[in-house]
């Protein structure tokens, strides 16, 4: 596997890492709602 | 006085303003911007393997990575200076977009692969030039750079990927000090810390890999008609696709390295470490929402 495209822990690596980072912005917005932005 | 990490925060988010406008509207521009900024890694990329070939390791093991580091260093001074387009240092800028409302995830994601096409563009094809060279055809550089291809995607899964963590985290800090300096010379010296320290501390960076791992693979004939006649044991045999001592493999994972380096430990630690409420008060007296870097 060390050398298969889908190393299984890189990938679950990856997706935890995804998880995380969505997840600390969605708990950001929700603790900070009047947090400036200019979404178009 | 370097700017606060609060001003710091919002001057990324203007900046990810002006990248995310030109991606929306002018996206082959974007992408053009790319092919320059590629091309401009690997131009450290070839000076790197010009002063690093012949050093003896038995001189000093660490001689030849700092040589390269030495010469790499100005690749992201030049990026940054014109203003061209590095996807590995855009991650970090965009994903502080996001939290402050000025692209969505999905537009995130659209701008990095756009970017990554552009300096894939570049990369590739300025070394594609290199490799049909007289210089780089010779002897002591062609070794050189075959043995860095050896050693390079000879790495497993998961050595690649935490170099490529450890890549984007000290060039995305160096980027983004860029951002916080104030003066142009201490911009500069910031800006190049970032090369200097992913090349001379041997991390993996998929950008300057595209180009710096397919100059083996375009001249590898080459080599070994060399090799052949200096009798010099040349078994491992480079190839482009996915396994040992394949170039898809080792750009693979320097991609997703890259990707959680720069996002997670420098674009979303400045944000949180940034104070909410002293961003919002810098908003308030805000009339522009742009910069160009």
């Amino acid at each position: 596997m060390d050398y298969s495209p889908l190393n299984p822990l890189v990938w679950g690596l990856f997706f935890l890492f995804i998880l995380l980072v969505v997840g600390v912005e969605r708990c950001f917005r929700r603790k900070h709602p009047d947090y400036p932005g200019r979404r178009r | 006085m370097p700017a606060s990490v609060d001003e710091v925060v919002v001057r990324v988010a203007d900046i990810c303003e002006y990248k995310w406008d030109m991606v929306r509207n002018r996206p082959w521009a974007y992408v053009l911007s790319g092919v320059a900024g590629g091309a401009m890694v690997v131009f450290g990329a070839t000076l790197a393997l010009a002063v690093s070939a012949g050093v003896p390791e038995n001189l000093a093991p660490g001689l030849a990575n700092l040589l390269m580091g030495l010469v790499f260093m100005f690749s992201l001074v030049i990026i940054m200076v014109s203003g061209m387009s590095l996807v590995t240092a855009d991650m970090y800028i965009g994903v502080i977009g996001v939290f402050h409302r000025r692209i969505t995830w999905g537009w995130f994601v659209w701008g990095v692969l756009l970017g990554y096409v552009g300096n894939f563009l570049g990369s590739m094809f300025f070394m594609w030039l290199v490799s049909m060279s007289g210089p780089y055809g010779a002897w002591p550089w062609l070794a050189r750079s075959h043995a860095m291809g050896v050693a390079k995607l000879g790495y497993t899964a998961l050595e690649i990927f935490v170099m490529g963590i450890a890549c984007t985290w000290m060039l995305q800090t160096a980027a983004i000090l860029y951002v916080k300096a104030n003066e142009e010379v201490a911009k500069i010296a910031l800006a190049a810390y970032g090369p200097l320290a992913f090349v001379a501390g041997m991390t993996e960076h998929c950008i300057a890999n595209i180009g710096f791992l397919a100059l083996p693979l375009f001249q590898q004939e080459a080599y070994l008609e060399a090799a052949g006649r200096m009798g010099v044991d040349a078994s491992a045999l480079l190839h482009w696709g996915f396994g040992q001592y394949g170039w898809a493999h080792n750009q693979l994972y320097t991609v997703l390295g890259n990707i959680v380096g720069g996002v997670l430990f420098v674009g979303v630690v400045f944000q949180l470490v940034s104070n909410p409420r002293r961003v919002m008060e810098r908003y308030a007296e805000k009339k522009s929402f742009m910069i160009k870097l």
